[in-house]
């Protein structure tokens, strides 16, 4: 099977993602399930934008329409020419104190909010939970280093995973997670060996535990100071002798472990896994991510290539990949202000994440979070929709911490004539307009609620009819899967 | 018997049929109404409550072999001393910020495990952790231990309350494929709140929202957990709310450990069939500043279990209820050069109830053969686990734990 000639075909079909609002009047009205839920273009850019992006509110939605998918994966990935000035100029004006982690957490979730540069989040989001690092051993002046970390994690977010593996293998608030810092000849710390090997890039059962002996020896005497601002190579803390590291024998530094490591075909088949698990769905087939691995290993592990492998796979777009993932609180949370683009300086966001049960730059453990089912409890479940419908309806008070009521006029194109247009529109744009009948008959009936028809209902009813369909359709089960 | 889709249904029927509610939405009501006539037919079960102390606890700080030389000399400014030891026997003493813990140890309701562990202990937390929470060594990605058996009476009736966590979400070791569990941190904000600033609108869009989580179709993978969730919250808000207002007898502390372990007991006192508990102790990965920081945990641990103890008694209930201690590891036996312990293996493990026989268990850990630095474990924590499976809930240990374990003898009365 040429996946590329399965590919390029997917993508010759793509004939642009038709006008919005015409896709509102034709929104997919399968009686049951849902069929092929990639039978339309529309569907396949929203849930590229889901997965890469944070979500497409309207104005993404127009502004890609009629390209090709290919177009806009390209458009995501070339990032790097896109001006994001006003959001910088807003971060600042916001004033955060990276010694407060609600501050810390509250800047990011306003970078992914109102970034025009989504992927680069999305990407830094990703590291995030992979080259995990967190706050609770950072204290007062030592918690901008996580900050630190994270601008590194967005500047080389596509980057060649050596380099970010070697830099983030010399970053303060990692080498403190890990207790890199007390690494030293005589007492060789195996921390961040072990994870090295273990979550950042071969995975279990592809070393050794004699492998994370000599790889702890080979970091020995890799430091930190203040005067230095971080990292500090201690020379008579290193281990100048031999090591044989995965079968080869040198005098290896940390450096030397890194590029051994990524000679090892584990490597780029433990990657391609996390991007496809992270992007596409958990536990893919072989033949699913061997091309991605096989993009990573011919391009020298450039993670744009890696990358650009998932977004354009067939399987991508396949019905298993389909509201495959349940929607991570921050994803929720930042998708909702951007759907409704709402004002906001991140902490009342923060907050609303915290709720759901998701602290950036506290992750669990090591490990990351492990997502998928565990962020569906009770609580948290609660913390969704309460957390939705404040979104909507407005959290009272005023300022910057406050959030005004939702005017879902401004989500649709063409003010609705009919019950009918309403329901349908409102799901076009959040969740594809993939209701079963049953369900959307069911809303339909809950939007007039006894009236005759839709005209007949005052301007006011009509805007509170409206926001209830937008709170039922954003906390519906279909919304917390992405 | 009633299945889950009756119970909602029920609940939901009530609703349209227009039962009042003051507080709180109809729907929850009507939910609890049709579970609580339900219920009174079951005899009220044993429960199991667990303690995760996470970050693995200093064993021989909490267990304190308070005379041996050994431990003196491999702990030099971390050793307790004799005199902050509550001696047990002429060997083994509590840690005096466990002092909470004497009067039940005097009265035989504390069961000390000696050097709980498994064959070749792994040093990394996430795989520990894992281990003890599958009870699989291999640390399988797999169901928790304790989920197999919510699985299994989840299978014969459903009850949200089986199962039941303090904290945000289900702990791996309660986890299972059909049954997720109320997971609960502040009763205060455990239920729906208001979906639209007119009442009535509000609970139209409540009403509303069940319905679109009952008839989302069953064919994506988080289908069917997205429905009972929704569900299970639902039907549990207004038991949790209701049972975490009545006021208790004992006093709990005021720390999170205590106020959770105030909700379990408020959750008991309401008469809700709760099989298996989990709440959470973290702070214990103490690598430096140990003695301090390790002494606040225990005082706020053994209060925590004492104030529980107590109120379980106090409801009559305390033969009912057994609680268990676990943590992914013990730690290193000589102290490092910041003041506290790195990652280590074997660690003692605590039994606490009306019905427990009290005492040691197990043979103690020889401080002076180690492995790697660390305690070698005496009793496997499979044996615990078949111990209480066995013994406690009722059930055979070896489907669950994939082999058989010998138990500890006559861990009960």
């Amino acid at each position: 099977m040429d996946a590329t000639v399965s590919r390029r075909q997917l993508l010759a079909a793509s004939a642009g993602v038709g006008l919005f609002a015409s896709a509102c009047r034709e929104a997919t009205r399968s009686p049951t399930g849902i069929g092929d839920p990639f039978a339309s273009d529309r569907v396949r850019l929203q849930h590229l934008l889901r997965r890469a992006a944070f979500g497409a509110n309207r104005d993404d939605l127009t502004r890609y329409d009629g390209q090709s998918l290919e177009a806009v994966v390209e458009d995501l990935l070339a990032y790097d020419s896109v001006d994001d000035s006003e959001l910088e100029s807003k971060l600042d004006a916001n004033a955060y104190d990276f010694e407060r982690p609600v501050d810390m957490v509250a800047w990011w979730l306003t970078r992914m909010s109102h970034t025009r540069r989504p992927l680069q989040e999305r990407m830094t989001f990703f590291w995030h939970g992979l080259l995990t690092s967190g706050l609770s051993k950072l204290a007062g002046d030592l918690r901008p280093l996580l900050v630190r970390q994270n601008e590194f994690l967005r500047s080389h977010a596509l980057d060649t995973y050596d380099v970010i593996l070697k830099g983030i293998s010399r970053d303060a608030a990692m080498m403190l997670w890990l207790d890199m810092h007390t690494n030293t000849k005589e007492h060789p710390n195996e921390n961040y060996a072990r994870e090295l090997m273990e979550l950042f890039s071969l995975g279990i059962g592809n070393y050794s535990e004699e492998d994370v002996r000599e790889a702890a020896r080979a970091f020995t005497g890799w430091s930190l100071s203040r005067e230095a601002g971080g990292y500090e190579f201690r020379s008579m803390q290193h281990d100048y002798g031999e090591k044989t590291l995965l079968g080869q024998t040198g005098t290896w530094d940390g450096d030397d472990v890194i590029d051994i490591i990524l000679q090892q075909p584990a490597a780029e088949q433990y990657l391609a896994e996390r991007l496809w698990t992270y992007f596409a769905y958990p536990e893919p087939e072989p033949e699913v991510v061997q091309p991605v691995a096989q993009a990573l290993r011919s391009s020298g592990f450039s993670m744009r290539e890696g990358l650009r492998s998932v977004l354009l796979s067939e399987a991508f777009y396949s019905p298993r990949s389909y509201r495959a993932r349940v929607r991570a609180p921050v994803d929720l949370a930042v998708s909702v202000v951007r759907m409704l683009s709402l004002e906001t300086d991140g902490r009342i966001v923060a907050q609303a994440c915290h709720q759901m049960g998701q602290d950036l730059f506290s992750p669990p453990n090591v490990a990351g979070w492990p997502g998928g089912a565990a962020w569906l409890g009770t609580s948290t479940w609660f913390a969704r929709v309460n957390a939705t419908a404040a979104a909507v309806n407005g959290t009272g008070g005023r300022g910057a911490t406050s959030i005004p009521q939702a005017d879902p006029s401004t989500l649709l194109i063409e003010e609705p004539s009919t019950a009918e247009e309403a329901v349908d529109g409102l799901a076009a744009l959040l969740v594809d307009g993939h209701l079963s009948e049953e369900v959307r008959s069911f809303l339909i009936e809950f939007a007039l609620d006894g009236a005759p028809d839709w005209r007949s209902l005052g301007v006011e009813e009509r805007a509170e009819r409206l926001r209830g369909l937008l709170i039922l359709l954003l906390a519906s089960p279909e919304y917390q899967l992405a | 018997m009633i299945s889950r889709r009756d119970f909602v249904k029920r609940g939901v029927a009530l609703v349209t049929l227009g039962t009042a509610g003051a507080a709180l939405p109809p729907v929850f009501k009507g939910a609890f109404a049709v579970r609580a006539s339900d219920a009174t037919a079951d005899a009220p079960g044993r429960t199991l409550v667990i303690v995760q102390l996470a970050g693995g606890n200093d064993g021989l700080d909490t267990l304190v072999p308070y005379r041996d030389p050994v431990y003196q000399n491999l702990r030099p400014s971390l050793a307790v001393p004799e005199s902050a030891v509550l001696p047990l026997d002429d060997e083994w003493g509590l840690h005096n910020s466990l002092a909470s813990l004497r009067p039940l140890w005097d009265e035989g309701r504390l069961a000390l495990v000696h050097a709980v562990g498994y064959p070749n202990p792994d040093y990394s937390h996430f795989k520990s952790m894992r281990i003890w929470q599958t009870g699989d060594p291999a640390g399988a990605v797999g169901d928790g231990w304790l989920g197999s058996y919510l699985d299994r009476l989840e299978a014969e009736e459903h009850d949200p309350f089986h199962g039941f966590n303090v904290g945000r979400s289900t702990p791996p070791e309660l986890r299972s494929g059909g049954a997720p569990i109320p997971s609960v941190t502040d009763p205060s904000s455990y239920s729906l709140e208001r979906l639209a600033p007119r009442e009535a609108e509000s609970r139209r869009r409540q009403t509303a929202l069940l319905k679109l989580y009952e008839q989302f179709p069953k064919d994506t993978p988080y289908a069917a957990l997205l429905e009972t969730t929704a569900q299970d919250a639902v039907a549990s808000s207004s038991v949790v709310q209701e049972a975490a207002g009545a006021s208790t007898a004992a006093d709990f502390p005021e720390t999170p450990l205590g106020q959770g372990f105030q909700l379990l007991a408020q959750l008991i006192a309401s008469g809700v069939n709760l099989r298996v508990a989990h709440v959470t102790l973290g702070g214990f990965d103490t690598h430096s500043g140990q003695v301090a920081d390790h002494r606040a945990l225990l005082q706020a641990l053994g209060d925590a279990l004492a104030a529980f103890y107590d109120e379980m008694r106090a409801l009559g209930k305390e033969r009912d209820v057994l609680t268990m201690t676990w943590s992914e590891f013990g730690r290193r036996v000589e102290e490092n050069a910041s003041g506290g312990t790195d990652h280590g293996a074997a660690g003692p493990l605590l039994l606490l109830g009306g019905a427990i026989n009290g005492g040691f268990y197990g043979e103690p850990p020889a401080l002076t053969d180690l492995t790697n630095g660390n305690l070698k474990y005496t009793v496997d924590f499979r044996s615990v686990y078949a111990s209480v499976l066995e013994q406690w809930i009722g059930v055979p240990s070896e489907e669950i734990l994939g082999g058989r374990f010998s138990q500890l003898n006559g861990l009960l009365t």
